[in-house]
Order: structure tokens, then sequence, then C-alpha cells
């Protein structure tokens, strides 16, 4: 967990490519069946996972049995273990809560089904994957020493974070990867980093107000999530401080209006088909019985103004186009010139 | 002392007394005096007339929750799903605004929907029986998740006009000395709180309440519909958090889908601290506001003196035990 | 030999010059007070007479403005009760203290529970709990039950243990039987005698002067916070004790005189009543300006029927009849559009909203008199209404504005009554209109009824005891295991046979 990563992931992933083609040279009586326990049906987030999914099957000829617990962890436990009973070749799951599925687990280890685990880690395991979000905080940290660089002609200011919930993963590691480069920074200051309890959005709405009482030569605010980034900039747009930048995370549809109209200046986005696709297909390479690293870490992209014109040809594309999208790439670098590359 | 004590020097008690009297039943309103002043001291900051003006802004969705709260609370109930009516109500409105319709039609239609889970809230308590905080939790979890489905989980920016207007809109200030315009949602906030005081002191309804959450079987007894009077208060409750829901989303501006999940908490700790009896029958409405500025003001003065984020959630919540335990005492001393 | 004592011995508690005042209220006025070992004595007064207020400062529990108190001749002063229970004086409250969830013998040994360290020597405590009952001549309460679960008698008798547990010295019992029925009372009497000899001053704070008569040796008695008079009882009689007390003479106790003409309308008409088993086919008719009695031993079914014609109780049959319509009763509220009040002897619990101002109180069931803008109450009516009736009722608070539990009982009471005097109801239903109230304050509530008779209204009261039904009722009905036993004209009624009669006994 490294700023390294990426650069593995790309070497990771090559690699993987490579032993896939091998493995297909192999051929297989019958297609491979892999079993994916979503969390819940009813979130586009979810959907957006499933549709990745599905594609990684077409493109490798293998069939998905896509179940969800629609939101209650028994159920999920009973979608886990009649897959087991249908004695799938791997099974992905997202755990709702990780405590329950150990009499599950043992029931896989017992049948041979190796079980790939999204964002959360259960004894057994064939593999750990979920976001880089730490280097996704490191990444957002480069863009907002860019950003004060060109304000001041060397990399200076004051900064402010809203946080998320204390305590929480996510708002460790987008807060921590964001104050680790940071601190390479001297005459950069973080002069505040406050936490909007449960990622409140009116909480975001007063911190940022207070600060702007406080901290009058704020430069940048960095808000862990949309949904607390897009209030902060109604404050400032409504005080006349749209002078202060806003950086930001998730890459939701209103994160994305916001860097349209120019309230926000970047965001983080997690691409859930990339996800998704991500999420079946290393279930597929670990029954294929490929070598797949206990943790596989997907960075998110940087969505800034200068390429979101690319970024939202690739969200269409995502929806539309997901047969001819390159999924095996890592995803900053699809990001990074999807305007040059796939618009034209 | 001797005989010599006549009755007549006894009935007017000396000043002293009448100040101690004074305070401890508005112990709220001393508190309130002393965080003020203490604050004051030590933040220059703190006492510039934006900041105050930005804490009423900032207590506004609390203190308007918190009226209905005191209301429930007065009839010895609990309502623990305002943050749900609000967020339904919200996310309402702002689906309606989105598909384009007129402001207008989006806050009635918001106000109707978070008043219609208050009036299940009093069906459920008082028509089956249910014990307020199980009934309440129930929609709680159910108005959140309905609103969800209608919202299909994702977040929806409002940037309707009059939306806009309510959030931006201040009173002219006063150039000369510096001072800003007060903030419209404040003076909707106080507007509320004069108007329901008002009805409180001097309608039948505001006696009943008064009377159920004294004793409820005088109050029946004395004829006063117990049931219905308490099915109204729960819908009332829900109205309040409708009015607080086109609050927060004028504000934010983006309704999310934990929008006002957690509220219910610090409007109780408003209410408690404003001196509302959480058994019922005591208590003042116009008190929770009180309530509600000491604890935004705590926060706000914790973020201008740079308090770690992790001690100002510890600092609220030992706000709210000595609010308890400052009542408990004055009480104390108000019964001996 | 109290006597003799008294005279020979310092008096083991001597209380000089007592005043004590609350803001507003001069509660206790220069009251000198003695009381000698061995002795029972009686404290008696109205109520707001200073009583409870004196054995209170006596406590602990206030502090007095003047006067000192010796305990065996020494001066002492104790800031709280447990000070005073350490010292040997200790208290039996009226309202009790147990804790109803905790066991018998837990109760008895509150806060200084056996055995060392966090564990209870729960056998320890039992047999030790058992020991003191038995000493007291109490016999069959099991240690080990929850308090909540005894009768009141028994639960009062605990209280006394759990006292007597630390040995005072001096031993005060307020008001001990007002919760009594005869029997237990009678249990009482015999313990209280048997601790005379124990060397302890027993002082007794009572409203039932028969009680007194038999049990007490001296008898101390407070009138509006001052000293009246400390007599030997021996050679009182239970008259001038009574008229010392109210500080006049008794002459018409109960204001007799025929009130309704049997033929005078009939305003209300019940046919055909049950509840469950509790009151069965109870047919009768009250007439306007009449008062009907109706009685019968504890648990007779007189309590459920009235609460039915007030609408409280839904499992009713049978047909009820207002000025010849019948009419539903189900709720309080009907019952009041009805035409119909109630009064109960649950003051606290039932008559009043104790934080709530007297103004408020009185008019609480009448707000709709006040109504003004569909919703609003004017409340200048409201506080005229209010202060005429609190001023017609005598009731003595500093303002209407003052909360209602800050009066004393009898003044609680009057609000009560107020109340309903104010709301106007044709026919008025009183349960048990006097218990717990004294002597002065009870004559005040007959000649109220008295007057409502007279007035045209008609008006039910439900009582155990004979004597007041017997004084004031035109006719009386007694109940016996819920069904309508029999119906005296007052003429025909006399104690011997209401006795018989309630006991199921038909002459």
């Amino acid at each position: 967990m490294n700023r390294k990563m990426p650069f593995l992931m790309l070497v990771v992933s090559l690699f993987l490519l490579l032993a896939v083609g091998i493995g297909a040279v192999g051929a297989q009586d019958a297609p491979l069946r892999i079993g994916l326990v979503q969390l819940g049906t009813d979130n586009p987030f979810w959907i957006a996972q499933v549709a990745g999914g599905e594609e990684a099957a077409r493109r490798n000829g293998f069939e998905l049995i896509v179940t969800s617990g629609e939101g209650d962890v028994t159920r999920q436990v009973q979608a886990f273990e009649d897959l087991v009973n249908q004695g799938v070749n791997a099974i992905s799951i997202n755990p709702l809560d990780a405590n329950a599925f150990g009499p599950a687990m043992e029931q896989a280890a017992a049948a041979n089904i190796p079980v790939v685990c999204l964002f959360s880690y259960m004894e057994g395991c064939a593999s750990v994957l979920g976001f880089e979000e730490r280097v996704n905080g490191g990444l957002v940290a480069q863009y907002a020493v860019q950003l004060l660089t060109e304000k001041y002609g060397e990399p200076r200011g004051n900064v402010a974070i809203l946080l998320g919930a204390l305590g929480q993963d996510i708002n460790t590691n987008r807060s921590g990867g964001f104050t680790d480069v940071l601190a390479n920074y001297p005459n950069i200051t973080v002069v505040a980093a406050e936490s909007t309890g449960n990622w409140e959005a009116d909480k975001a709405v007063s911190l940022t107000e207070n600060w702007l009482t406080a901290y009058p030569d704020l430069d940048l605010i960095y808000g862990l999530s949309d949904s607390l980034t897009v209030p902060a900039s109604d404050v400032l747009r409504r005080a006349g401080r749209e002078d202060i930048m806003l950086v930001s995370y998730d890459g939701t549809e209103v994160g994305l209006a916001g860097i349209a109209d120019g309230s926000l200046r970047s965001t983080v986005a997690l691409l859930p088909q990339y996800n998704g696709f991500w999420n079946v297909y290393a279930a597929y390479l670990v029954a294929s019985g490929v070598q797949f690293p206990s943790t596989y870490y997907m960075p998110g992209a940087m969505v800034t103004t200068e390429n979101l014109a690319g970024f939202q040809q690739l969200s269409v594309d995502l929806a539309d186009n997901i047969t001819s999208f390159p999924f095996e790439l890592p995803v900053g670098n699809i990001v990074a010139d999807y305007g040059q590359r796939f618009s034209q | 002392m001797s005989q010599s004590f006549s009755l007549d020097t006894m009935t007017r008690p000396r000043l002293t007394t009448q100040v101690r009297a004074w305070a401890s039943s508005n112990s709220a309103l001393v508190a309130l005096l002393l965080l003020f002043a203490f604050f004051g001291l030590t933040s220059q900051t703190f006492l510039l007339p934006n900041n105050i003006f930005n804490i009423f802004r900032q207590m506004s969705v609390v203190a308007v929750l918190g009226i209905g709260m005191t209301l429930v609370i007065l009839i010895g109930g609990i309502d623990l799903s305002v943050g749900s009516s609000l967020f339904m109500a919200a996310g309402i409105s702002a689906l309606l605004l989105r598909d384009g319709s007129p402001a207008g039609v989006a806050i009635i239609v918001g106000l109707v929907a978070a008043t219609l889970v208050g009036l299940l809230n009093g069906l459920l308590v008082e028509g089956a029986g249910i014990s307020p905080v199980i009934a309440t939790l129930g929609t709680l979890i159910g108005a959140r998740g309905l609103a969800l489905v209608l919202m299909n989980n994702a977040q929806i920016r409002v940037t309707d006009p009059f939306f806009d207007y309510i959030a931006v809109t201040r009173t002219p200030g006063i150039e000369a000395l510096n001072i800003p315009g007060l903030p419209l949602i404040a003076i909707i906030v106080f507007v509320l709180y004069i108007v329901t005081a008002l009805l409180m002191r001097h309608t039948i309804y505001g006696r009943m309440v008064y009377a159920i959450g004294g004793n409820q079987t005088a109050a029946r007894l004395s004829g006063i519909p117990v049931k219905r009077i308490k099915i109204l208060t729960y819908t009332l409750c829900g109205f309040y958090a409708g009015i607080a829901g086109m609050l927060i989303a004028a504000s934010t501006g983006v309704i999310s889908p934990n929008l006002g999940s957690g509220s219910e908490f610090y409007t109780i700790a408003a209410v408690v601290l404003g001196g509302t009896r959480l058994t019922g029958g005591i208590g003042r409405v116009e008190k929770t506001i009180i309530g509600a500025f000491i604890l935004f003001m705590t926060l706000n003065w914790m973020t201008i003196r740079r308090i770690p984020t992790e001690w100002q959630q510890a600092a609220t919540g030992l706000l709210v035990l000595a609010a308890i335990l400052i009542d408990r005492v004055a009480q104390r001393g108000r019964a001996s | 030999m109290s006597a003799a004592r008294a005279t020979s011995l310092p008096p083991l508690l001597e209380m000089r010059g007592i005043t004590k005042h609350f803001p507003g209220v001069l509660a206790l006025s220069d009251v000198d007070f003695a009381a000698t070992a061995g002795e029972i004595h009686a404290l008696i007064g109205q109520n707001g007479a200073g009583k409870s207020t004196l054995m209170k400062v006596l406590a602990g529990v206030y502090q007095p403005n003047a006067g000192e108190i010796r305990v065996a001749g020494e001066p002492v002063r104790f800031q709280q009760p447990r000070a005073a229970l350490r010292s040997g004086v200790g208290v039996v409250y009226q309202d009790l203290s147990l804790v109803p969830q905790l066991s018998v013998a837990d109760n008895i040994f509150l806060g200084r529970e056996q055995g060392g360290g966090i564990l209870v020597d729960q056998a320890a405590l039992h047999s030790e709990a058992e020991r003191i009952l038995s000493e007291l001549g109490v016999s069959g309460v099991d240690v080990k039950r929850r308090a909540a679960g005894l009768p009141l008698a028994q639960q009062q008798l605990v209280e006394i243990a759990k006292v007597l547990s630390h040995e005072p010295r001096i031993l005060v019992l307020d008001e001990p039987t007002a919760a009594l029925a005869e029997e237990e009372t009678a249990l009482l009497m015999t313990l209280l005698r048997g601790l005379k000899s124990r060397e302890i001053a027993i002082i007794y704070i009572s409203h039932r002067f028969k009680e007194i008569m038999n049990l007490c040796d001296r008898a101390t008695v407070l009138r509006n916070g001052r000293l009246v008079k400390t007599v030997d009882v021996a050679s009182t009689t239970e008259m001038e004790l009574i008229e010392l007390t109210i500080g006049e003479r008794v002459e018409a106790f109960f204001r007799h005189g025929e009130h309704a003409a049997s033929d005078a309308a009939i305003a209300l008409e019940v046919e055909h009543l049950s509840i469950g088993r509790t009151v069965r086919d109870v047919s009768f008719t009250v007439h306007r300006g009449e008062i009907v009695g109706l009685t019968g031993l504890l648990g007779a079914g007189q309590n459920e029927l009235a609460r039915a014609l007030f609408g409280l109780t839904l499992e009713t049959s049978g047909i009820i009849r207002r000025n010849g319509k019948p009419v539903q009763i189900t709720s309080p509220k009907a019952a009041i559009e009805h035409g119909i009040g109630l009064l109960t002897e649950q003051r606290k619990t039932e008559g009043l909203v104790l934080n709530m101002d007297v103004r408020a109180n009185l008019t609480l069931p009448s707000l709709g008199f006040f109504r003004r803008w569909a919703a609003f109450i004017d409340n200048r009516r409201e506080n005229r209404a209010a202060s005429a009736m609190a001023e017609r009722m005598q009731v003595k608070t500093a303002s209407t504005h003052a909360p209602v539990g800050t009066l004393s009982g009898g003044n609680q009471q009057k609000v009560i009554l107020g109340k309903w005097l104010l709301r106007d109801p044709d026919i008025l239903i009183f349960i048990s209109p006097t218990q717990g109230i004294d002597v002065g304050a009870k004559a005040e509530i007959y000649a109220q009824l008295t007057d409502l008779a007279a007035a045209g209204k008609s008006i039910l009261v439900v009582s155990e005891d004979l004597i007041e039904i017997l004084g004031i009722s035109d006719r009386i009905m007694v109940l016996y295991q819920g069904a309508l036993l029999q119906t005296f004209a007052r003429a025909d009624a006399n104690e011997e046979r209401l006795l018989a009669a309630i006991q199921g006994n038909v002459q």
C-alpha cells in the first residue's frame, strides 16, 4: 500500500493477462461457474458492479451466477451456502458483516471452493480485493499541490479537510494518503481537519462556515466525499469566497456536475463497472488455478477540470459500449488520456 | 430570630433570594450566558457578528426539529424518527424539483410526507400501543428506506432558485459597524419559535399537552381526549421535521442518503439542555432554542479554538450530561 | 407511669421555640414540644397545621430558622435524615419509602447489608429480618418476597420494622393507619403498646381521634403552625380534642336536612348494569337534589360501579339513562359531556396535575368554556373564573398561579372539588371523598355536598366509612359481592343494620 502500487499493479495485470492466455490454450470441457454474492440490487453502484462482472464472464466464457443478500446478512449467508451446494468453481463476495461468515467459509473450504472477498478480510479468503483509498488520497494531494503551485508560483498555502466518520478505514485512508503527501511540502499547512460526524452534509456546511471565520486565508478544502464537498461549495459561493479551491472524492454525479460548473476542481472516480469486472474476473482467475495476489487494490481515477470531458465519455462508454472497454488496463492510465485515445 | 417575625416580612423575599430563584428556574439561560461570556473572552473571532449569525444558521435544523421534539417529550413520548422524516421531506422535494415541479408544490408534498410519518408514529404509539422508542425506531428505519427507494439511492442536487433564495438571503446589514445581515433561515427559526411558544401558552391544545404530560390519568379523568392530543402531537413533530427538511435542503444543496441521520441525538440533547424534563409535563418550547444555541455555540467555539475533532464529540456528550446534572441539582434546590 | 416520669426526669426529646418559614408561608412559629421515654405522644392538627413540618425539622429533613432541639438533654442539630437516624430518631413516613423491586429483607437492611465486601450474605440477611419481624409480633410475612407484592398493611409493618431495626430512641409514625383496615390497625396498636416497654418515645401523628383516645398517653395539638396545647389524654374527651384541633365548637358536624323530595325528577337511571363478575345486574335511580350513599365491604363492587358510570370501565352491559334518555358512556370525556363528574380519593394520581398551577387545574375539565378564536383560551375570563372559584372554595394559596403541588392535602382536595363545580355537572360521583383528610376539611366537604344537593345536583357517594355514609346520605345502597343487596331510606338506617347488610345479612 504505497505509492508504487499503480505501477506494481500494471505489472501484475499484464502478467495475469499472459497467464490467462496460457490457461485459455489449455481449453476446458465445460465453462467454469463463478458465483457472485452482492450486498443488494437496489443501488446504482451495485448494479454497475454487476454489469462489469457480467462483461468479465462474457469475455472469458464462464458462467456468472449473481445473487444478493438484499441488505440482509442472513440472506447473504444463505445465498453463499446455496452457491457452495451448487458446487460453483469460485465465489466472489462482498460481505455485509464479515463476522457472520465463519461457518459458511468453512463449508466453502470443505468443498474446495476458493472465495474472493471484496472490501473485507475473512479467514480463508483466496484473495481480498478493494479500492486503494490511501493511494487515491495521495493522488488528490498531488493535484492539490499542483493547484497551489499554480496559484502562488510555489507549493504553499492553507488547507482544511472535511473528514468523514472517525475510525472508519475509508476516512483514515482517504485523509492519511492526502496528509502523507502534503507532509513533503513544508509551506503547505493543514490548518484544520474535522469530522462531519457520520458523513453529514449539514455538518460540512457548518464547518466550512466556521472555517471561513476562523481561517480567512484558507486556500483549499479537501472533502472526503462529494456529499460533503458539494455543500461546502454552496457555502463558498454564498460567501463570495470562490477563490477557495475544493478537491473531492467519490466521482458521483453531483461531484462531476460540480467539476463541470467549476465549483469543484477535482474528484476521485471509483468506476463501479471496472471494480465489478475485477471482482468477478479475479474469482475466475483463482478458479482457473492462476496464482493471484492475496490482496489486490484498485486505484481510482483523478477527474479534474482538464480531463472531465474524457472521463464523461468514459462513463458513457462504460454504460453503452462495455464490450469494447479496456478493463484489463489500470484505471489511472485509462482515465489519464481517455479523451485522446478512445473518443475520436 | 424570635417571635417578632411577622408573616408580612416573610412574604417579601430578599433580592438575592429572588435572583437565585430566577436562576434556578432559568438554568439554561444562565448556562448560555456564562458559556457565551467564557467563549467571548477566549476568542475574539467568536464574538464577530457574522460568526454569531453563522451559529444561528447552523443550529437551525436541530432547533426546528427541537420544537416538535419538545412537544412530544412534553406529552411523555419521544420521537427518534425526526432525522428520517426530515430526510424524506427533503428527498421528495428534491426529486420533484429535479423533475421540474415548481418549488411550492415540492415544498407542500415534502411537508405532507413528513407530517404523515409523524401521524404514523402517533397511530403506532397511541393506536397500536407500541412504546414510543420502538415505534419511532421503526419509522426511523422505514421512512429513510422508503425515501431511498424513491431516490434510487442516488444523491440529488437541489438547485432551485427559491431554495437558494432561502439559503442566501439576509436582512440588510450595517456596513458602518461591519455587521452583516441576519440570515433568512435564522429569522424563519425565530418566527417558528415565537409562534409555537405563543400557541403552547394560549391554546387549548397547549394546555392539554401540559396536562397530559403532567398527569395523564388526571387529564383523562378531566375529559381531555388524551389519545387524540398525543397523536396530534406526533403529527406536529413530523410537520416540524418537514420544515427542517426544507431548511437542510436549502442550506446543503445536495440530498445524500445519510442526510439528517443522527440528528435525533442532537435534537434530544438540545431539548434536555433547554431544561425540558424527559419524563414529560415540564418544559418550555422556547427554552429548546437556548439548548440548541448552547450546543452549536460550543461546537463553533471548539472549531475556532482548534480543539481536535475527537475531543469535540466527547465534549458534546459531556455538555448534555452536565445539563442533566445541573437540572437535577436545581430541582433539588427548589424542592427544599 | 409515663405521667410520673414526665415530671421527674428530663424529657427524652425536647424541642423549644421551633420556627420554620418557607417563602411566603410561616409553617411553624415558636413551637414547643416534648416527649418522654415510654410514652406514646399524639401529635394532632389539621392539614397544614405544621405536624409534618415539625417532625421533618426533628428528622433533619428541614433546618429550623430558630429554636433548639435536645435529645436526652443534649442539644442536637441534624443536617440530614441519616444523621438523625444515627442519633436515634427514626421516622416512618406516610408515603411508604420501600423499594418495590427489592425483597422485604433487602428493604429492611437497605444501605447496610451484612456480610463483607460486595456479596451480601442472603441467608444471614433473611434470618435477621425474620428475627426483627417476629420480635415485633409480625407473622406471615415472607422476607424473601418483593415488597411490591405485599398488601399495603404489611408494607406498613415492614416499614416500621425497617426503622425499628435501627433501634431508635424516638420513633415517629406519620399517619401509620391511614391505609390500614380495622384488624391491621388493631395489630399495629398492640405492637406499639409493646414497644412502650422498650423505653422509647413514640410520636404518633393521626387524624383518627378514636385511635388516639385508645392508644396515646399525651397529645399535643397544633393549629396554623402554632402550639395550641399539650394535654393528658386520660383526662380529655374526644370532643375536646376535636374542638382544640379545629379551633371552634363542633356544632353540627354532619349537616342533616332533607334534600330531595322523592318525587323530584330522576337524573340518573341505571338498569341491569353488570361488569364482568365484579358488578352483577345492578339497577337504581338517583333523583335531582338527592345524596345517595353507596357502600359495601372492600371489593364488593362499589368502586367499579362508580367508575363505570364515568366511562372508565368499558366491559359493561346494561342501560344508563340520563334524564330519561339512554346514553353511551364510553370515556370520561363522554361522561362529562353527559353532565357527570367524578372525584376520587386518589388526589395526586387521578385528581390533579401537580406541576400545573391552581388555575389550570381548576379549569381543566371546562377549557371549552373559555374558548375563543377556535383554538385559543380567553385568559382573562379563565383567570377571573379560576380566582372566583378559588375564593369560593377558600383555597389557601399565595396565588392561583402557584403549582397545585405546593398546596396542602386539604387545599388540593378543595381544588379538585372546585374544578368540578366550575364545570357544573348535574351528577357528581364521589369515591371516598374524605379519606386521609383532617377533621376540619371533612366538615367543609360535607357542607359542600349538602349545598350541592340543595342546589339540585344529584350526588353519589361511595364510601366504606359507615358513619360518613349514615351522616350525609338521603338513601343508602349496600352492595354485597357485586349485587345490590338492600337499599335503606335514611330513617331506616343505623350503624348496626348497615354493618349487617354489608356482610350479606338482609333484614
